[in-house]
């Protein structure tokens, strides 16, 4: 139970940067790479905040802030000096790196001995019983990531529905309109692209903080883990439009993190465990477009 | 009001492929007129519309629009008051949006595109009778994707999102040219009836000898970047096909007009 | 209707997953210390990665417990590997709370974190290996008195005796050169000791940071041009990239020192070595106090290897024409 719990859990916030993610991948159709920076950015940032301020929720705040501003970056990069998005990507997700060892001064930062947003000992502290504290420990982070991932998308959902967000969509499918309508193209793109940072660096945050540490390498995978789960979301759910993009991603993500629990429990060889994650993957798309259908169908008709 | 002065322009610059196409252009266009403008390939048509715009911006020469200077404005301020339409009907609606959202954005030219709600219910029935007005059964289709959309009730969409806020400066350009002959008439139909309705000033690039005589009040002819024919009112009208023809071989212009194209007067 | 299929598939897999651990023979939930039991014991051992020293730490223990007579039917050992991911780690540590282990021996520190985050409440104790600083790491308030529940060996190694072995073999040796991993946090902490040591030996100390194991050539090549010898301290991507960097060393005739033993033929020349091995065999020591002896984990201090061996390369010697003291000689304990 614990173990599905737990994939759950990291499912939503992961789904965090999912939500990011869609935006500037899918969305704003720009493959952004410095999330992989830009997460370890919000982390460093939470767990300095929590260690020496003893603010967990003005980590998260923070954090997002300064995710913010590296979009920006990204986003003027490639604005006002013509630089390709995939260019642009790496060069923040390379020079990040060197910003985020220095602001941490070290690459390695626990927390799990301070006050953070999953503490539940207020609640826990009165049970005796072991199974029982870890089952309500895991419900209750998992209220609180519900709730925080709740907000997230009904506030992005607000966001994709006015002016300003039809224009970022926009810009990604007919920039020529987004001319024609007399809007500065240049700002869309940097305003999406520093919301889009700005939601890794918040999941780098929370990460921290369920996690109990902040290590420089929780970095590395970021936008290969975001592009799972929004391609996974967004093929497995699109029937479900109720969801909308963003709910579609989050649940994307959930799958992703039990996928790899999953690949986990089947005692898969050590080092195979990134393989069944992959085959579990295509399992799954593959069944979802019908591909594996219509391949036994065309030996039914050479009969 | 919209008037060039010894505006020139010559592509790759510096290299052995320097192309100068305008020099010394100069033209201007009254408030209110349909200018139809036709040229063979390379004569600039394309690129005029790009220096009017802000696409491109001229090597020297000003540009004036209602008595100030925008020769270097850049593209997406012209457009507050602007409107272009392309050949490619792909390029006038954003595809993943519906009609209702692509007209609700349009609605909102030149003005902010701020945080308020984008598609707001009570412009519904406003666009649904702009749209049973084009009379290509789009009034029932408010939630359909664009891409869903045929060639021409796309281009119909972009004609209508260009003029849906009133442009003071109209450029189409070859806007009817990839559609088929009977869509291609509708539409300057429509064209025609929203230029004259809402006395817009507008430019037309056409290759269809026939639209450029019919339409609009004032035909202008570009060679080589320069323009060589230049007719309003009655001259105009006293035009055909195949005496437009016949200054064409006059000026020596040989193959750049299709034959399907010459034959449609007949 | 698929999806929810194949949703549906993977929750009933975890359950069945689940139960079935439940029944194979935890104690009850309810148990106090879980120290001294009747019944089998069971060790969760989270290592970080697969690497050669990480494994020897890991084997060191296993290897000293089960000749202490505790065989698989009194004590079962699982081993799982967190593939250098922090949110397995996390995972894996969190599966071996749910499953009651009695004991978790974590390797390397984001791997001890998790251990202890994952404990925080419970009274599972935690014994960790290969953590350089367990106070930094935040696993102990102080090294004597670890306080919680938490507890283990330090790899710190001997660095004074390791600088004095270089200046031994190259008396007029002025620069040292290291290699720095930016991304592990044991790293740093070596080479601050080193640099803050090094000038009391007469040494000057000039390091090149890495973040990932391609940079090492690049960064080796340009090392060795400035510094009279290299140091490998034990940090787990340098410890892997050991032949490139001697590689780079040989070219520019220069020798290469290491801190641990477990790439010591890649051609390193000479080594005060800790044990990783050793490591483990004194983290099990510690184990057998806690699991056995009802020792309580808050009162052994953590402690860094105690033993070193030195082990020298005459051959490498040779090669590089360096010209072995009798002092050095004498040591080398004899085949």
């Amino acid at each position: 139970m614990t173990i599905f719990l737990d994939a759950v859990n990291q499912g939503l916030y992961y789904g965090i940067l999912a939500m990011g993610v869609v935006l500037t991948y899918k969305i704003l159709d720009f493959p952004d790479l410095s999330v992989d920076s830009t997460a370890p950015l919000g982390g460093v940032i939470c767990a300095l905040t929590v260690r020496n301020l003893g603010q967990p929720v003005l980590g998260l705040l923070l954090a997002f802030l300064a995710g913010v501003l590296a979009g920006c970056v990204t986003g003027i990069l490639h604005v006002n000096f013509k630089i390709s998005p995939l260019l642009c990507g790496i060069m923040v997700m390379t020079g990040l790196y060197s910003i985020n060892l220095w602001i941490g001064n070290t690459s390695n930062l626990p927390v799990f001995n301070h006050s953070l947003i999953f503490n539940s000992d207020w609640l826990v502290g009165g049970i005796l019983d072991r199974g029982m504290r870890t089952l309500v420990t895991s419900l209750y982070q998992m209220a609180v990531l519900l709730v925080l991932v709740l907000i997230i998308k009904l506030v992005l959902d607000w966001f994709l529905s006015t002016r300003f967000g039809f224009l970022i969509r926009i810009t990604g499918d007919n920039p020529q309109l987004v001319h024609g309508l007399g809007a500065d193209i240049g700002k869309v793109k940097i305003a999406a692209l520093a919301i889009a940072n700005g939601l890794a660096a918040l999941y780098g945050a929370t990460a921290v903080q369920y996690l109990g540490m902040y290590d420089i390498t929780m970095g590395s995978g970021t936008i290969a883990a975001g592009l799972a789960a929004v391609i996974l979301g967004t093929t497995l759910f699109r029937k479900l439009p109720v969801l909308k993009m963003t709910g579609m991603v989050v649940c994307g993500a959930v799958l992703y993190r039990l996928a790899i629990a999953l690949a986990y429990r089947l005692h898969a060889p050590i080092s195979f465990e990134r393989l069944v994650t992959v085959l579990i993957f295509f399992a799954a798309i593959a069944l979802n477009n019908g591909s594996i259908k219509s391949l036994f169908h065309k030996e039914a008709s050479h009969d | 009001m919209i008037e060039l002065r010894q505006v020139s322009k010559t592509f790759n610059r510096n290299t052995p492929n320097a192309l100068t196409l305008f020099s010394d252009l100069n033209l201007k266009i009254e408030e209110g007129e349909f200018v139809t403008l036709i040229g063979s390939n390379g004569s600039g048509k394309t690129t005029l519309f790009n220096l009017i715009c802000g696409t491109l911006y001229p090597d020297s020469g000003t540009i004036y629009f209602d008595d100030s200077e925008i020769t270097h404005m850049a593209e997406h301020l012209r457009n507050r008051s602007f409107a272009r339409v392309f050949q490619d009907p792909l390029k006038g609606a954003s595809p993943s949006l519906t009609i209702l959202e692509n007209l609700s954005m349009a609605n909102r030219k030149g003005k902010p595109f701020d945080l308020g709600r984008a598609v707001r219910r009570e412009d519904i029935s406003h666009f649904r009778s702009l749209l049973s007005f084009l009379e290509l059964d789009l009034q029932d289709k408010l939630d359909t994707p664009v891409s869903a959309l045929s060639g021409g009730q796309r281009q119909a969409l972009s004609l209508l999102m260009a003029t849906l806020v009133t442009p003071k400066l109209l450029l189409l350009d070859e806007h009817t040219a990839a559609l088929d002959p009977k869509t291609s008439d509708r539409i300057i139909e429509l064209t025609s009836k929203i230029v004259k309705d809402k006395g817009i000033t507008a430019i037309m690039i056409t290759h269809n000898l026939k639209q450029a005589i019919e339409c609009g009040d004032r035909l202008l002819m570009l060679h080589k970047g320069e323009i060589v024919l230049d007719l309003k009112g009655k001259e105009k009208a006293a035009l055909s096909v195949s005496s437009l023809i016949e200054r064409f071989d006059r000026l020596k212009i040989t193959g750049d007009l299709s034959d399907e194209m010459l034959l449609s007067d007949n | 209707m698929k999806k929810l299929l194949l949703v549906l598939c993977l929750l009933i897999l975890m359950m069945s997953g689940c139960s079935k651990k439940k029944d194979s023979g935890s104690s009850s939930s309810s148990s106090g210390s879980g120290a001294v039991d009747d019944g089998k014991l069971t060790i969760g051992v989270l290592v970080l990665m697969e690497h050669q020293a990480l494994d020897d730490a890991t084997q060191g223990a296993i290897d000293y417990l089960r000749a202490q007579g505790y065989d698989e039917k009194k004590l079962e050992i699982i081993v799982k590997y967190a593939q250098g991911d922090v949110s397995t780690a996390a995972t894996i540590a969190n599966q071996f709370v749910e499953d009651d282990v009695d004991l978790i021996y974590a390797i390397a520190t984001p791997a001890a974190q998790a251990a202890v985050n994952a404990t925080k409440g419970t009274d599972i104790p935690v014994v960790f290996n290969a953590v350089t600083d367990a106070v930094a790491a935040e696993l102990v308030t102080s090294n004597e008195h670890p306080g919680g529940n938490v507890t283990g060996m330090s790899d710190e190694a001997p660095i004074d005796l390791q600088l004095a072995l270089i200046v031994e073999i190259l008396p007029d040796a002025k620069k040292i050169g290291m290699i720095q991993n930016t991304s592990e946090v044991n790293s740093q902490v070596q080479i601050d000791i080193v640099k803050s040591l090094a000038p009391s030996y007469g040494l000057e100390v000039i390091v090149k940071g890495v973040s990932s194991g391609s940079e090492i050539s690049t960064a080796a090549s340009q090392l060795v041009e400035e510094v009279d010898a290299i140091y490998n301290v034990t940090d787990n991507l340098v410890v892997s990239n050991t032949a490139t960097i001697v590689n780079a060393a040989n070219k520019a005739g220069i020798p290469v020192f290491a801190a641990e033993d477990s790439q010591f033929d890649q051609g390193i020349l000479a080594a005060e070595s800790i044990s990783y091995y050793g490591l483990g065999t004194s983290a099990g020591e510690i184990i057998e106090k806690i699991l056995y002896e009802g020792a309580d984990p808050g009162s052994i201090p953590v402690k860094t290897a105690t033993i070193t061996t030195l082990s020298v390369n005459t051959e490498v010697a040779d090669l590089l024409g360096i010209e072995l003291p009798i002092s050095i000689l004498n040591k080398i304990p004899s085949k």
